[in-house]
């Protein structure tokens, strides 16, 4: 008999090897203790959770998710929508009015204009150049030159009648 | 239920976007509540956390990439939108997130939608006693009987640092179960 189970296996082998080829995942059998151990924690343990909900809650569910997402589009009167713009197109008039008759724009002056200023030396300008550009200003070369002393501005300061400050602004 | 790719469709093309809508709502909605409702407790919160995290899904869809499925992008915005909400509550309350969990839990017993018995009372205060991590894992793997590669998904975390948590969670309810009892 003995002699019978090894020829039949003499003859399986010379069709296939005894490797059978099945293969596991990388580090199967790193963790097959820790699964059987946990297995037999877990039959220990209850099935369920314990946690209920009323039978209609999920009935509803959708209609109270979708009226808080809803994509209708808000419908607004365009009588309420120009009402509502009303006051700022006052604003706004008021503004432009201000600006076209109290403010003056000075020009923006951009990078180039400055190089240039420096390449052709315009910043050495010269008391000529302030006269001549300033032609209906009496320059006096007395006040020009007058250095007035800190003490005396401080004292000036102190003593001054803030009235007459007042009137000279105004 | 139409496939996926067709239903994300849907979602993103505003004409059919409302009806889709519907129909995920009404797929997903008990499974989402019962992951919810394991992590926050209470039903009314949870009915709180799972409608922002519908409303997130429908104002999110439009930045769904599909490199992962629908299901998956909703369990973690669920996940992310549970654990926010108790984080919120504890700062609320002057605590911390596990400490919250536990007061939780203790009032599951005068709670009347929880029809729970004695031990699966216990079950949940051993379950509050884990790490936020390994009580995600143990929900997710005891009782949704999810495969790790899917709880890998939504946790982005590796199977093998998941079978390691699980392994850790489990350990941890025994002993805590073990010592109720003796």
């Amino acid at each position: 008999m003995d002699n019978e189970l090894k020829n039949s296996e003499d003859f399986i082998s010379k069709f296939a090897s005894e490797e059978a080829n099945f293969s596991v995942p990388s580090n199967y059998f790193d963790s097959v203790e820790d699964t059987f151990s946990a297995k037999l924690s877990e039959e220990m343990l209850p099935n369920h959770h314990g946690f209920d909900v009323s039978d209609t809650y999920f009935n509803e569910l959708e209609d109270v998710i979708l009226s808080k997402v809803s994509i209708q589009p808000k419908v607004i009167s365009l009588r309420r929508r120009i009402i509502k713009m009303i006051p700022a197109a006052a604003a706004a008039s008021i503004a432009l009015f201000i600006a076209l008759n109290f403010i003056t724009f000075e020009k923006e002056v951009t990078v180039q204009e400055i190089e240039n200023w420096f390449d052709n030396d315009i910043y050495r300008i010269s008391s000529d150049d302030i006269t001549l550009a300033f032609e209906d200003i009496d320059l006096s070369d007395e006040e020009a030159d007058t250095s007035i002393n800190i003490d005396d501005i401080e004292n000036y300061l102190e003593n001054i009648d803030t009235t007459s400050l007042l009137n000279e602004i105004n | 239920m139409v496939d996926e790719i067709t239903l994300v469709e849907q979602l993103k093309d505003v004409h059919t976007k409302e009806k889709a809508f519907r129909v995920l709502v009404s797929e997903y909605k008990e499974r989402l509540y019962w992951h919810i409702r394991k992590i926050v407790i209470s039903h009314d919160d949870t009915d709180d956390v799972l409608q922002n995290t519908f409303i997130k899904v429908f104002r999110g869809i439009d930045n769904f990439k599909q490199d992962s499925k629908l299901y998956s992008w909703m369990y973690r915005i669920a996940t992310n939108e549970s654990i926010t909400f108790l984080n919120k509550r504890a700062r609320e309350r002057n605590t911390d997130i596990s400490e919250l969990k536990q007061e939780l839990v203790s009032t599951l017993d005068s709670d009347s939608l929880f029809t729970g018995n004695e031990i699966e009372i216990t079950l949940q205060k051993a379950i509050a006693t884990l790490p936020q991590k390994q009580q995600l894992v143990f929900n997710m793997k005891y009782f949704d009987h999810m495969k790790y590669d899917e709880i890998s998904l939504i946790l982005e975390t590796s199977v093998g640092a998941l079978k390691a948590s699980y392994f850790h969670a489990v350990k941890k309810i025994e002993n805590y179960i073990r010592t109720q009892i003796n």
